[in-house]
């Protein structure tokens, strides 16, 4: 063993398979990666203290790292015209009629039922990987919630891993003290990780049933849901600046996440703060962009109103979710439009024709079977016409 | 159908009487049969279970099963090491079936070498749990594994099959999510042991360090059982693996049939030439005469190539016979798993009689019972022999091994000495779990699946071994030292980078085109095979002559870049052969023993010795078109593929100019490579590693001299060389020893290897070549502790 000094220098000499390549900022993006081989001239100017009022928070394991602010509520909705917040749950009370189905069977989670953003904890992780695997550290760990008129970001920073079990425990305190949990990927990501460092450090047992089954509203599979096909990607950045109208100017030099381990790593050696200033700002803009989100995609669920593709893309997605009814009627208020094509129409039909056998609606269906027989190409089916002829006399009688 | 199945004494008379094949025969050697010993069931197996294997119809178990279960059951590690067929899976299933009846709550993991072998094992394991009627679920875990049904493997799986591979980079890594598996694993089984050897075998040994430290982290610690095939130290090999001390089972209780072994070689057809007849044609007659007389026959060839060249013969001699050709069936990597499947249930059932496989069928899948079996080439080693010979006479009556040599040396001078067959005793199985770049490798990984805490110890390494590690890997920022723990801190995923087999890329699709207009219409695409990558530059390349399943397909178009081949059924005459070319190249020399060639007198050495860093590159260069059954050559052909080339360390011995001019240039070429096999057996057993592990290759390079190059066989190295060449003196001399020492008069495969012309003097120049390059070179005694 006593090799391992010339060992030391043989694996580095013997680049025995390719090393991960150094992650490169995205093109265009105007992140201007630190030199991370300067120190700091005058250590206290990059301490971890001078970067921001941290307070540190007394947990069973120790002291964690806690930057709380309260914000008012137009710093997360546009206040420009008007309270944008209070509008949108006038238009979810407005929404509430009889008829129309309750979020949680639109979002197809049944565990969402009496979902409201004020009782929820939005959480965003920054991680030492992308992988699932049990080594990867959530070294960042950002919250909000509502609290009286204010929306409150907590950001527990794991200043070293020995501090890990105070921050882990500090966030599922938080996370236990509210019924709902909001995350963008956190179902396949942030909790997988979060899951993962709590069994590492045997905190798991006591938060285990919090963990897998705490209701839970994903982000980016509904939105996923909404916008598919409308947008280039349903990444968070996309969707502050097209759905939610953010200022890019708030994400202009935002850190490239593929950057974020190692600016991380860098701050472990050194001691050196100021390089994660770029990762708070980026994950205190993630988690506020997401209680934005959630309003705004609630809202939307509830009262399908916008423009052609994005309304198509909620009525499928209500059929899916076996809500035919609500689909029927939101295609058969999408024929109603001017704007569509002859392609549209037909599968708008087709669409229709689907959602009302489903939903039993015999008026509906009737209306989808004569809508199809005017636009049917020559060469059609036999049976199948015969079958939308019966459909289309059925409900006259 | 067939007459009356000769029996095997009257199949081998048969063949003494008949002068063409009696003279083909160098010798019949018979094994004689043994009795089964039986035992009850054991009492500590499960009602269930009993109740289960009696309504089968199995009343008692042999001896070993019994000793196996009981030992398991009382929580022993324990290693069963009896000959293929013995009944090893019922030493398996029975204590960890049993014990799961006792604790619906306990979990197992089996682990077994391939992919291919754990989808059979697991059949055979389902069956009996079916019996038993329980609802013990048992899954599959590999590669395949749909990611919607991992979780389901997760969560539920009471009995999880997978292999090494996945153990190491899709479980551990992953243990977290994996909470039942880990907090409640009560058994391990590992099949196959003696298939872990080497590095292959020093990674494992790694793997199962980290699973055991997993599974403490999570609160249990399973009993191991393992089996293995009849190697030579079955107790060391397993506690060196297990890290454990076990209880070693290996008296068979299993019955053994009477095995006549027919020793063949081919006739000499040019004297002067001393060309002998193609070995593949006499292992034709053989395989013909038997299945011809109904006798179930499986024969082993040593490519895949051959494989597919001997089903088209057998089923020619079939027709001809007028017999159904598909009595005859070719078994080869490279086959669709439903295919493969075919074969199998054919044997079974007795619709096929006649199989050809490369050694695949060696790692147990259950084929039911054969009759005979034709060896047809050295396999490489004894204990291969044996588990091929196994295949055939399973339990009772007679059975029946041809071995046919080709006209290599080894072959040659195992047929022409049948006692050193007999009376040598198996190879060993060696790995050292503790090579450094290994356990780096591993240690890594173990990091980012749990932190290491101060006083850690990692397998069996002392803490400060331990510690060294960890701090070097601090040191390089991988790791990071918070308070009394080492923490995984780097963006990736270790396991990803560590691989536990040498060979690893993707395999290339054979796919069929439309045999009318040569165009594949889209959605028509036929993937009638798999082809690894290393045999995809031999067998698929442009105008290659595919064979599968007795038929011919051209190829037409190697889309190297997206792994896929385009062919087209073709009926030549011909097959295609291509050749390769191994290259050396030095890129950078770490360190020299010795002056340069140039100054030989100066320094008074003979030889420069050095190491550092190769670049092995092998090249397909060209084919040749033989004609099938002729085997002429009959056209050539050019290939423009890829080298396949493999970075790596080496250690290199160059001869210089005096030494060639006082021996000659031709006999020290020849005389280096006789030295160089012999290197190659002592330093694998200095190394402690498998054979393939260390490649050997001398180049005759124009500028510096013949070379002579041991070099670690893996992409990046596993860290021989540096040893080697540390090691150098010392390990030339034990291979002077080796050779001088042998029992031989003029060189044979234990020693010097290759073929020897005795008019160069048998082992005198090697002998003397050794010795001029240990000349004043102050050499130590050789430790002769570490050869014997």
């Amino acid at each position: 063993m006593s090799e391992i000094r010339r060992l030391t220098g043989r694996l580095q000499h013997l680049k025995t398979r390719p090393a991960e390549p150094e992650p490169l900022p995205e093109a265009g993006s105007p992140f201007v990666l630190p030199d991370l081989s300067a120190r700091g001239a005058a250590p206290e100017l990059g301490s971890l203290e001078a970067l921001r009022p941290w307070s540190m928070v007394e947990t069973p394991y120790g002291k964690a790292h806690v930057f709380r602010e309260q914000l008012p509520l137009g710093a997360v909705f546009d206040e420009g015209d008007g309270l944008s917040l209070y509008r949108t749950r006038q238009r979810v009370v407005a929404a509430r009629d009889a008829e129309a189905p309750s979020l949680e069977a639109l979002l197809g989670d049944s565990r969402l039922k009496g979902f409201d953003a004020r009782d929820a904890l939005f959480l965003d992780i920054e991680a030492t990987g992308l992988s699932h695997g049990a080594g990867t550290h959530a070294f960042l760990i950002g919250c909000a919630w509502f609290e009286g008129g204010e929306v409150v970001v907590e950001q527990v920073f794991m200043q070293d891993p020995t501090t890990e079990m105070a921050v882990l425990h500090h966030v599922m305190g938080l996370l236990e003290s509210r019924p709902f949990l909001v995350s963008f990927n956190g179902k396949s990501y942030d909790l997988s990780v979060l899951e993962s460092r709590l069994v590492v450090t045997r905190l798991l047992g006591r938060h285990e049933a919090s963990i897998k089954l705490r209701p839970h509203f994903d982000l980016l599979h509904v939105s996923r849901q909404a916008y598919k096909g409308i947008f280039p990607n349903t990444r968070l950045q996309t969707l502050e600046q097209t759905v939610l109208g953010l200022d890019p100017e708030a994400r202009v030099d935002d850190v490239p996440g593929s950057l974020v381990p190692a600016l991380y790593f860098h701050y472990l050696r050194t001691g050196h703060a100021p390089h994660l200033d770029p990762i708070l700002r980026h994950n205190r803009t993630d988690v506020l962009s997401m209680v934005a989100l959630a309003e705004h995609l609630v809202g939307l669920f509830l009262s399908p109103i916008g423009e052609l593709p994005l309304v198509w893309n909620l009525a499928r997605s209500a059929l899916r979710r076996r809500l035919p009814a609500h689909a029927a009627r939101l295609f058969a208020e999408l024929l109603l439009r001017s704007d569509l094509t002859d392609l549209d129409r037909r599968e708008l039909l087709d669409d229709l024709l689907t959602a009302a056998r489903r939903a039993g609606n015999l008026e509906l269906l009737a209306t989808a079977a004569i809508g199809l027989i005017e636009v049917l190409p020559a060469d059609t089916e036999a049976s199948y016409v015969r079958r939308l002829f019966r459909w289309a006399t059925h409900a006259r009688k | 159908m067939f007459e009356k199945t000769p029996t095997i004494t009257q199949l081998v008379g048969r063949w003494l009487d008949t002068p063409d094949i009696a003279e083909t025969i160098t010798a019949v050697r018979r094994v004689e049969p043994s009795e089964g010993t039986y035992a009850p069931f054991p009492g500590c197996l499960h009602g269930t279970l009993t109740a289960a294997l009696r309504a089968s119809g199995i009343e008692q178990v042999y001896s070993h099963q019994a000793e196996a279960i009981e030992s398991a059951c009382a929580g022993q590690h324990t290693v069963l090491v009896t000959p293929t067929a013995s009944g090893k899976s019922l030493c398996f299933h029975a204590p960890v079936l049993s014990d799961l009846l006792h604790n619906p709550h306990g979990r197992a993991l089996f682990l077994y070498p391939t992919k291919a072998l754990t989808q059979d094992q697991y059949s055979g394991l389902h069956e009996t749990i079916e019996r038993t009627g329980a609802d013990i679920r048992t899954f599959t875990f590999d590669g395949d594994t749909p990611a919607d049904a991992r979780l389901q493997v997760r969560e539920l799986g009471q009995i999880v099959l997978t292999n090494p591979d996945m153990l190491h980079a899709g479980i551990l890594p992953h243990h977290t999510k994996w909470l039942k598996l880990f907090r409640n694993l009560r058994w391990v089984v590992l099949d196959e042991l003696h298939a872990y050897k080497g590095v292959f075998g020093s990674h494992l040994a790694n793997v199962i360090r980290r699973l055991k430290r997993i599974a403490a982290f999570h609160g249990s610690n399973p009993t191991f059982i393992a089996a293995s095939a009849t190697i030579a130290n079955p107790r060391e090999h397993a506690e060196r693996l297990l890290e454990e001390k076990v209880t070693i089972i290996d008296r068979s209780g299993a019955p053994r049939s009477s095995r006549d072994v027919v020793f063949v070689n081919p006739p000499v057809v040019n004297k002067q030439l001393g060309i002998r007849a193609s070995y593949l044609h006499v292992a034709r007659r053989f395989a013909s005469d038997l299945v011809r007389q109904g006798v179930p026959t499986i024969t082993f060839v040593q490519s895949r190539l051959n494989v597919e060249l001997l089903v088209k013969y057998l089923r020619e001699d079939l027709v001809r016979n007028h017999q159904d050709p598909e009595i005859v069936q070719g078994y080869r990597g490279g086959y669709l798993p439903t295919h493969r499947r075919r074969i199998e249930q054919g044997l079974r059932s007795g619709a096929v009689l006649g199989v050809v496989a490369t050694n695949a069928l060696e790692l147990g899948i259950d084929i039911g019972d054969l009759t005979a079996c034709i060896i047809a080439g050295y396999p490489g080693s004894i204990a291969s022999v044996w588990q091929q010979a196994g295949r055939a006479g399973r339990r009772h009556g007679e059975s029946l091994a041809v071995y046919v040599a080709r006209s290599l040396a080894l072959d040659q001078y195992v047929v022409q000495n049948p006692d050193y067959f007999f009376g040598q005793t198996p190879e060993e199985a060696r790995i050292d779990p503790d090579n450094l770049v290994i356990v780096v490798d591993h240690v890594k990984c173990a990091a980012f699946e749990l932190p290491f805490t101060e006083g850690e110890r990692y397998g069996h390494l002392a803490v400060e071994q331990t510690t060294e590690v960890l701090d070097h890997l601090a040191a390089h920022r991988i790791l990071h030292k918070a308070g009394p723990q080492w923490h995984w801190m780097d963006r990736s995923y270790p396991a990803n980078h560590v691989s536990l087999r040498s060979v690893e890329s993707e395999n290339f699709t054979v796919i069929e085109l439309d045999p009318k207009d040569g165009r594949a219409p889209l959605g028509q695409n036929r993937i009638i095979a798999e082809v690894d990558f290393k045999s995809a530059h031999t067998t698929l390349h442009e105008h290659a002559i595919y064979n599968l399943d007795g038929d011919q397909y051209q190829v037409e178009r190697l889309d190297y870049d997206n792994h896929k081949a385009f062919v087209r059924r073709v009926d030549p005459d011909y097959f295609t052969y291509a050749h390769s070319k191994l290259k050396i190249t030095v890129i950078a020399e770490d360190g020299q023993l010795g002056g340069g060639p140039d100054d030989v007198n100066a320094s008074g050495r003979q030889a420069t010795i050095a190491h550092g860093e190769v670049l092995v590159s092998d090249k397909v260069v060209g084919f040749k078109k033989v004609r099938f059954d002729t085997h002429e050559n009959v056209g050539y052909g050019e290939v423009f593929l890829p080298e396949i080339e493999m970075h790596t360390s080496a250690m290199w011995l160059t001869v210089p100019e005096a030494v060639l001019s006082a021996f000659g240039r031709d006999r020290v070429v020849d005389a280096l490579r006789g030295v160089g096999q012999a290197l190659h057996t002592v330093s694998v057993l200095r190394m402690m590693c498998a054979s393939m592990d260390l490649g050997q290759a001398v180049d005759d390079v124009e500028e510096s001299g013949p070379r002579l190059y041991l070099y670690d066989n893996l992409p990046g190295g596993v860290g021989f060389a540096p040893r080697l060449f540390e090691l150098a003196l010392p390990l030339l001399a034990s291979a002077r020893s080796l050779i001088t020492d042998c029992g031989c008069n003029d060189g044979c495969p234990s020693c010097l290897g290759a073929a020897r012309n005795p008019d160069d003097g048998g082992k005198l120049t090697p002998v003397s070549l050794i010795a001029a390059i240990l000349k004043d070179a102050g050499a130590p005694l050789p430790d002769r502790g570490t050869l014997h």
